[in-house]
């Protein structure tokens, strides 16, 4: 089987949809949360659900009027707890409260619709703005440093080329996760950027699988056979492998999806996204795109040898 | 049994063995807990899974409106001398704590602002004083993007007003406030390099509780009138006690040298007077002087209907009140205990199932081998829980994620090794020399997948906050230890294997004549 017919064809779609998930990116922007605009989350629990317009009328009294809120519109939630429980509850952001300013927010939330109480699930988080924003800097360098590393490392152990086909390969899987969550405005937060470097992290890896087995089989390599013939045998021999191993993993990950809890399912999201694309593109990103490199560049060579014995 | 072979699989299973006692029994057991833990849990939980409050600090270098007011007619003498009118001037910001980013002044056009930014008159730091305080100000103008005629003047203290290991200090303080209330497993971090405080308070389930033990933190001054006459920071003690004449609540206080005499100086002029005391902005008590006090040491008499739990939360405050900083607050977390606990069960249920699909995985795959995989992959979790109990790791909810998701590479390496053998016997090797092939040849792949990923999970460490962090560290532990499993704990299973029924394993991984 020859997988690498249509190498080409491949880097082009790949090219295509990495333009339309940058596109996405410029036009739709991402849904930053608190971690990085500043602000506070609550999640209050509720004994029976409610709109979003009875919150936003709760919280609409005077006293919490003046203290200019900023409130974006309350999004109910609910889900089954693992005792089988049906849950709601109701999320409010705001602007970043000081402690007693998110009293009065939870006091008002208590008197509209019931005390949460000793047992249940109140949850608040708030960032100052001032944190949020280098929050967001130190997340942009820490991926930027991530992604040197990786080339250094790869060129290192491999060859310079195949460290910026690997780091191009991670660039495509990033750039789908962060399209993907441009496209549908999910919120983008602090375990979000942990979920794209979890994605880079297994994606070099599979891709590592696949260029290992290239420098292996480069050692037997025959004299009639192209560098593309031996990338399409390495990926063939790996593929079970990428497949089984990508397959468990995100398996576990819909599992963790479908009976997480809300905080938890965006960073899911991100994370089975991510593997499934990861899995492709190590297979029909980086080894073809090194292929099409590194065979223009043997190409090359021959030719100008070719010419020298012409002479 | 191979002699190197024997040593090596005793050698994993006293490992296990301690695992099993330092890590899991405790779990069963209070005895092994209150011996090995002080009866904590061995791996201990972070905030998101027992629920609690966490909140950041960091030094409120904002002024006060007191301060703001003082400056306000040096700051229009200095404007109106550029031949403008004379401006409007406001508290600039919302009020916290009585305190304010600065001030905005009103002029009459944009063009007015322009030439007083251009006379460069607003100094970029200006003093402040009144009575015994004196305040050196930073001073920072700018133009108002949205109103041209406003000019904002940013206010706020030099950090030289402050001694350099204010923070610090102030950790000590809060440290010593939150243990007299006999939290369990309190704590306070101190990053000196973002002057931040971060403070834990597992347990605690209302805002209120908190602040009474952090926000209150001011520095203890004593007014009279509205002018601060004397700072807490020389107070030595504070104690509750009970007035002996008439059985009414009473702090008794002392201070140092210092502070003694500048104490009976001000009592011996004011006596009659209220002499209020303040924390920070917020009044605490407003005794009257009713004679001087020599010596520094005297008592504050509540009054009636006042308890001496009030008399004891009130000479707490006093005592660690003496913060030499303010601080606020830039970050809070708040989860509900139940909600932690919840969670906790989510994530074993996810787990649990996740590591099921594994084992059944692994087995259907690769028959017996699968099942020495999955015998590996539970030395494993032990393992990462072993080596997160002997650092005292904090699993929180993000760490959760990272373990789960090392066991999938766990699983890899495992997957990665057993693909390999099955070449190697298709390519004609005995079993033995296929195992041994193998083992090596998966052994570089793993490495430069592994070393890429501890690549990202150091980056993580080093650079990620809080949540991120927690991640980075399981994630970290797991790729070692995965590693370690599938390199050595796995290899010493299959070779005692192939050793005595090579045609067992032989069945699942190869095909062929049976060679051992």
């Amino acid at each position: 089987m020859n997988l690498l017919q249509y190498r080409k064809v491949y880097i082009i779609v790949a090219v295509l949809i990495l333009l339309f998930n940058v596109a996405m990116l410029a036009t739709r922007g991402l849904n930053y949360g608190v971690d990085f605009t500043g602000g506070t989350t609550i999640r209050f629990p509720l004994a029976k659900p409610v709109t979003s317009p009875e919150v936003m009328a709760a919280l609409g009294t005077p006293e919490l009027e003046e203290l200019d809120l900023q409130l974006a519109p309350p999004q109910p939630y609910r889900y089954v707890d693992t005792s089988g429980r049906q849950r709601y509850g109701v999320q409010v952001q705001t602007k970043f409260l000081n402690p007693e300013e998110q009293e009065l927010v939870i006091a008002a939330l208590e008197k509209a619709f019931g005390s949460a109480g000793e047992d249940t699930g109140l949850e608040v988080y708030g960032v100052d703005p001032l944190i949020g924003r280098e929050m967001l800097s130190k997340s942009l360098v820490a991926l930027i440093v991530a992604g040197a590393l990786i080339l250094v490392y790869m060129a290192f152990r491999f060859e310079f080329k195949s460290g910026v086909t690997g780091l191009f390969a991670l660039c495509f899987d990033v750039m789908s996760v962060i399209g993907l969550f441009a496209l549908l405005q999910k919120q983008v937060n602090g375990t979000f950027i942990a979920a794209l470097l979890t994605i880079i992290g297994y994606s070099i890896n599979n891709t590592i699988v696949v260029f290992d087995r290239v420098r292996e089989n480069l050692r037997f390599r025959k004299k009639d056979e192209t560098f593309a013939d031996i990338v399409n045998f390495s990926i063939l021999q790996t593929m079970r492998r990428s497949v089984n191993t990508s397959a468990t993993t995100v398996v576990t990950i819909f599992l963790l999806y479908l009976l997480g809890s809300a905080s938890i399912r965006e960073f899911c999201l991100a994370m089975m996204v991510g593997f499934t694309v990861g899995t492709y593109t190590s297979l029909f990103i980086a080894g073809p795109l090194w292929a099409i490199w590194k065979g223009s560049e043997e190409r090359k060579k021959d030719r100008r040898r070719a010419l020298a014995g012409a002479r | 049994m191979r002699k190197d072979l024997r040593w090596k699989f005793w050698a994993t299973i006293f490992l296990v063995f301690l695992c099993v006692v330092f890590v899991v029994l405790p779990y069963f057991s209070p005895n092994l807990k209150s011996r090995f833990f002080k009866g904590q849990d061995p791996v201990r939980q972070g905030l998101d899974l027992r629920g609690g409050i966490e909140v950041i600090l960091t030094p409120d270098y904002r002024v006060e409106r007191r301060v703001l007011t003082g400056i306000m007619d040096e700051l229009r003498s200095a404007v109106t001398g550029v031949d403008v009118a004379s401006p409007i001037i406001r508290l600039l910001g919302r009020a916290e704590q009585n305190r304010h980013d600065g001030l905005e002044l009103i002029f009459t056009s944009g063009e007015e602002v322009e030439r007083v930014l251009a006379a460069r008159v607003i100094k970029p730091e200006m003093t402040w004083r009144s009575g015994a305080e004196e305040k050196r100000l930073k001073v920072r103008a700018e133009a108002s993007t949205e109103r041209p005629e406003v000019l904002k003047v940013f206010v706020s203290e030099d950090p030289a007003n402050f001694p350099k290991d204010a923070l610090a200090q102030a950790r000590i303080i809060i440290e010593r406030r939150i243990d007299s209330t006999g939290l369990t497993e309190p704590a306070v971090w101190l990053d000196e390099a973002n002057q931040r405080l971060q403070i834990q308070l597992p347990g605690i389930t209302t805002q209120e509780e908190a602040e009474r033990l952090i926000q209150t933190t001011g520095r203890l001054n004593f007014r009279l009138g509205n002018r601060i006459v004397m700072f807490g920071s020389d107070l030595v003690d504070a104690r509750p006690g009970v007035d002996q004449r008439e059985g009414l609540p009473v702090i008794h206080f002392k201070f140092g040298k210092v502070g003694a005499r500048q104490f009976e100086e001000i009592t011996r002029d004011n006596v009659g007077k209220v002499l209020a005391i303040y924390l920070d902005e917020e009044l605490l008590m407003e005794p009257v002087i009713n004679e001087p006090i020599p010596g520094g040491e005297g008592q504050i008499t509540l009054g009636r209907g006042a308890t001496l739990k009030q008399a004891n939360e009130y000479a707490v405050l006093m005592k660690s009140g003496a913060l030499p900083v303010s601080l606020r607050t830039v970050q809070i977390t708040q989860v509900a205990p139940t909600l932690g606990s919840e969670i906790v069960r989510q994530s074993l249920l996810v787990a649990g199932i996740g590591l099921l699909l594994v084992f059944l995985f692994m087995f259907v795959f690769y028959g017996v081998p699968g099942l020495l995989a999955d015998v590996a992959l539970v030395i494993y979790g032990l393992l990462v829980l072993g080596i997160m109990t002997v650092f005292r790791g904090v699993l929180t909810l993000p760490g959760v994620a990272g373990f789960i998701l090392s066991i999938g590479m766990a699983v890899d390496a495992n997957i990665l090794i057993f693909e390999r053998i099955k070449d190697e016997v298709w390519n004609g090797k005995t079993m033995r020399a296929a195992l041994a092939a193998g083992f090596d040849r998966a052994f570089v792949a793993i490495l430069d997948a592994n070393v890429t990923t501890l690549i990202v999970a150091l980056v993580l460490l080093i650079l990620g906050t809080g949540t991120v962090r927690g991640f980075a560290v399981t994630l970290t532990i797991g790729i070692l230890a995965s590693m370690f499993t599938a390199l050595i704990v796995t290899r010493i299973f299959m070779e005692i294997l192939v050793d005595r029924k090579p045609e067992r394993i032989f069945k699942r991984l190869g095909g062929g004549e049976v060679q051992a």
